[in-house]
């Protein structure tokens, strides 16, 4: 179903389909830490030097411990933080070109967040969230906006009686869903994923993590995963990416990644973070599938 | 430490520098044109031109002509220099007015503190020692009540219990006429007590009495000392203490040494409500001080007055704020890590 | 400058030995007492023209001075014969019309500034929030007084006097609370999104921020009829010729030694209503402001009770969480 996954080595040579959906090139940030005037403000890097591409309708896994820059990245994609030097290209134009986040944009680069329940304002109803982006950016007149919102939400395996309910009502899954339809909203080509499953149950994981990739294989998104679970990574990633203190020290297919670890950092992770027998099937086992939610059709 | 104070500072110099901008202006801004508010017209007989040079010169005078930028400049620089200006209405440097006035409104200010402190600490450490109890309670309520009544009646009801119905106090004043007190300090109380004036301090201190009560009990500090004696008593380092066996007195002292800094705040932001206050009560009670002043020459449009009191309250409390806030800084170390400006 | 708020100190509820529930049976009682004087009051200023006696305004010289109890006068009569009852009625209607004015404007003014200033940081905030300073620098009744002085008399000049002199501690107030939640995750999944930014202002940051506005607002009405009556009875700005409580106590002051009913009265009113104006904002504050950990701690605990987690409460990563521009603030908001 997918298109052979490029080596690292490839992927630097012509491209001469199309440019990387998403690329960063040399992307550096730093915050000050400590008090601020009267000198003696310390800088730390949490983003030094990074660059990465991914290919239009594939995922990228970005993985790493706390702190290790890689949710610095995924603010530096979406655009909430500035870079203090490097580019960030989606489809090979400059974000930066233009005013600091324009609203373009957001058709560009859509971002879920680890967190369901924060990212959802408690006081809307799953209408309003899911709507907001359509409004936004007037993709639909008003009186079409309600289909399209359930169309959204019959996307993302929720029922209809949803929409009128309030985010508390909901599990930490099914906001989550939310979250994901309201990212797809504004039909943007890339979703950035900030650990989109480390809060919930393992069993729903699956679920989310199967759903994610359906929509995937659906409308040919790209996905840049930012996980510090292997397993997660492994079981979906095209290629992953592991950072450590602001840099990137590997990155590969995944399978390799884990089997031959080239970085010293690589192997304490994998050692770390047990992941089950790829080739073994069950829950993590089966990679699409038309079992669970969300249906490819 | 040193870099906190020096932050301080220069947050506080800026704030005057606003601070006086914004007093320029407000004396600029008085309805209708401020030179043929202060300026009189002079001789009846006197010609249009006459009249118009007089304006003139009084304008330049007072800088009160040239541009606005260059007005605030002169401003600027004579309020360095101590020069306030003349009184309108009296005749007098404006500076020389607050000099004799200032020193009474100190007293009453530090009098209604003494007071404030006397009536809020028992209460507001009996209410965190016996939370909930009918001390607690009580010391609450009266603290309300405290904070609800108006400063003015206060003062007046007071007036008519002490002064008229039962005359112990005077009605109003500083001080008996006729009792002839050396200047030293200038600051009435603090003379009478080097000069072994004792007659002269009975009748200062009876006529302070009432107002320093009235002050003092509208300022309520017990609502929040209770509160911020109960956050340190309920903070686990307490229980440790007590688990380990320290005596009941200890800890109290402990907690009462760990609500310090906030107190100490809280005794700062207070100030600016007795100096509000203080307007009020010695209009109250006649006593002439800085504040009765105030009013006295916003009733008789003395606008130069008006403005070098305005200035000369908020300059006072500025400091005392910057004080406050660094004696804040240097009891809890705290303060400085968050602080940047 | 250290501000109250940044103390973290809560100033009347705190942490509780235990609450013993008769307590706070006595409490609402009390609470419910204050809403009825509140609602008195405001009945009272409405219907004042129709339930007085007297027409406030009317001289008698034959009966100046009368002690209450005289016939048709419930309160006295003051030095020119006005009847005390009829002028404490009418006198609500300016003390609580016009607090209610100033208030509405103050909010008005204090949220936008607080909200510009918290929403988009950088130097505005910087700029915005020393001015605040330098407003809080005056002592609170003296700056009032001087923009009254500034402005001319009249009651309307007063009321914006009285605004212009007090937006700017709950303008601090909001743009801590704007700060808090330009950082929860809602808000940046609308930028993300691409909301234009006031339409993050109007719909996510002010709808949030209106509890703590409306408890904040009705906190300071007490301290605003205050401050009404003390110009009034400062004859600065308004002269007796209005019927306020706070002139007729100048009058009052006057005569006191002779009529005292004349000072007793207007005063008592005020009182009263400032009492239970401040016992009912306690109470408003116990009850919806989000930052009252009393309110924190019963929400939890309901939210808990259902396995829902803590509701609204800051996401597990939003501690390490850097602000938009980069640039660490501290999280309680202050204006440091």
């Amino acid at each position: 179903m997918t298109a052979p996954i490029p080596e690292a080595a490839d992927v630097a040579a012509d491209d001469t389909t199309r440019p990387p959906a998403l690329e960063l090139r040399h992307l550096t940030k730093s915050f000050k830490v400590g008090s601020e005037s009267f000198g003696r403000a310390s800088r730390v890097k949490a983003v030094d030097d990074v660059s990465l591409q991914i290919e239009s309708g594939t995922t990228l896994g970005l993985v790493g411990e706390s702190g290790s820059g890689k949710s610095t990245i995924a603010r530096l994609v979406c655009r909430l933080l500035t870079p203090d030097s490097g580019q960030v290209l989606v489809d090979g134009v400059d974000v930066a070109e233009g005013r600091r986040r324009s609203k373009a944009y957001a058709r560009k680069v859509q971002i879920v967040f680890q967190d369901p329940t924060a990212s959802l304002n408690p006081r809307w109803k799953v209408r309003r969230t899911i709507a907001e982006g359509i409004r936004a950016h007037k993709l639909r007149p008003r009186d079409e906006i309600d289909a399209r919102v359930r169309e959204l939400v019959d996307l993302v395996g929720l029922p209809e009686n949803s929409l009128d309910r309030y985010p508390h009502e909901f599990s930490g899954g099914q906001r989550q869903r939310i979250a994901i339809a309201r990212a797809l909203a504004v039909e943007p080509e890339v979703l950035v994923l900030d650990e989109p499953v480390s809060a919930l149950d393992v069993s729903i994981q699956a679920q989310i993590l199967v759903l994610l990739q359906n929509l995937q294989d659906l409308t040919g998104l790209t996905y840049l995963l930012i996980a510090h679970d292997l397993a997660v990574v492994q079981r979906f990633c095209d290629r992953v990416a592991v950072m450590r203190t602001g840099e990137i020290v590997e990155s590969g297919d995944p399978s390799i990644i884990h089997s031959n670890p080239q970085h010293p950092y690589t192997k304490a992770l994998v050692e770390a973070h047990p992941v089950p027998d790829p080739h073994r099937r069950g829950a993590w086992g089966i990679k699409s599938s038309t079992n669970g939610q969300g249906s490819v059709a | 430490m040193t870099k906190f104070v020096l932050k301080r500072l220069a947050h506080t110099v800026i704030v005057l520098l606003g601070v006086s901008v914004m007093v320029f202006f407000l004396i600029r801004y008085l309805p209708g044109d401020p030179v043929d508010l202060m300026f009189d017209g002079g001789d009846d007989e006197a010609t249009a031109e006459a009249i118009a040079a007089g304006r003139e010169a009084f304008a330049e005078g007072r800088g009160l002509s040239g541009s606005l930028p260059s007005q605030y400049f002169n401003f600027l620089g004579e309020i360095s220099r101590g020069d306030l200006g003349t009184s309108l209405f009296r005749n007098v440097s404006v500076t020389t007015l607050i000099r004799q006035t200032l020193p009474l409104t100190f007293q009453l200010a530090v009098a209604g503190q003494l007071v404030n402190m006397l009536l809020s600490f028992p209460l507001g450490m009996l209410g965190a020692a016996k939370q909930n109890s009918i001390w607690d309670r009580g010391g609450t309520a009266l603290a309300l009540i405290g904070t609800a009544m108006p400063n003015f009646w206060q003062g007046i009801m007071l007036i008519l219990v002490f002064a008229v119905w039962i005359p112990i106090f005077p009605v109003s004043g500083v001080m008996d006429l006729g009792i002839d007190l050396r200047e030293v300090t200038h600051i009435p109380v603090v003379d009478a007590v080097i000069t072994g004036n004792w007659a002269a301090l009975k009748s200062l201190m009876m006529h302070l009495a009432l107002p320093a009560i009235t002050l003092g009990a509208s300022a309520s500090l017990v609502r929040i000392l209770r509160s911020s004696l109960l956050e340190v008593k309920h903070q686990d380092f307490m229980d440790a203490y007590r688990a380990r066996g320290v005596r009941e007195r200890s800890v109290t002292l402990h907690m009462l040494r760990n609500a310090l800094p906030t107190t100490v705040v809280i005794f700062g932001i207070r100030l600016g409500t007795i100096i509000s206050g203080s307007v009020v009560i010695e209009t109250v009670f006649a006593y002439q001080g800085m504040g009765w002043l105030l009013i006295n020459g916003i009733n008789q449009r003395d606008y130069p007055l008006v403005q070098g009191i305005v200035l000369t309250f908020t300059v006072f409390t500025a400091l005392a704020s910057l004080l406050t806030d660094i004696v804040h800084g240097w009891l809890d170390p705290r303060v400085k890590v968050t602080s940047s400006a | 400058m250290t501000d109250i708020n940044d103390l973290g100190v809560a100033t009347d509820s705190a942490p509780v030995d235990d609450l013993a529930p008769e307590r706070k049976q006595r409490g609402s009682l009390i609470v419910a007492f204050a809403w009825a004087i509140v609602v008195g009051w405001i009945l009272v200023a409405l219907l004042a023209p129709w339930i007085a006696p007297h027409d406030p305004g009317t001289q008698s010289l034959v009966n100046r001075l009368q002690p209450p109890g005289t016939s048709g006068h419930l309160l006295g009569t003051d030095a020119i014969g006005r009847d005390v009852f009829s002028r404490i009625l009418h006198g609500a209607r300016l003390s609580l019309g016009a607090a209610a004015l100033v208030a509405v404007f103050t909010s008005i003014v204090a949220v936008s500034i607080g909200l510009i200033s918290g929403y988009f940081g950088g130097w505005v905030d910087a700029v915005l929030m020393r001015i605040v300073d330098i407003w809080l620098a005056f002592p609170g009744l003296i700056l009032a007084i001087a923009m009254v002085t500034a402005l001319g008399r009249g009651l309307d000049k007063m009321i914006i006097a009285l605004v212009l002199a007090g937006w700017a501690g709950m303008a601090r107030i909001v743009r801590g609370e704007t700060l808090q939640l330009r950082e929860r995750e809602y808000t940046m999944s609308a930028q993300v999104l691409g909301v234009s930014k006031p339409g993050i202002m109007f719909k996510h940051l002010l709808p949030n921020i209106m509890p703590t506005i409306l408890v904040v607002t009705a906190l300071d009405i007490g301290s605003t009829i205050l401050g009404l009556a003390s110009l009034a009875f400062l004859g600065v700005g308004i002269g007796s010729d209005v019927v306020t409580w706070g002139s007729m106590l100048s009058d009052g002051r006057n005569y006191i030694s002779t009529a005292w009913w004349v000072a007793l009265f207007p005063g008592l009113a005020i009182f009263t209503i400032v009492l239970a104006v401040n016992l009912v904002g306690d109470w408003l504050r116990d009850r919806y402001d989000p930052r009252s950990p009393f309110r924190r701690a019963k929400l939890d605990a309901a939210m808990r009770a259902a396995g829902e987690g803590q509701l609204d409460a800051p996401g597990p990563a939003e501690a390490s969480r850097v602000a938009g521009d980069g640039t660490t603030k501290s999280p309680d908001g202050g204006q440091r």
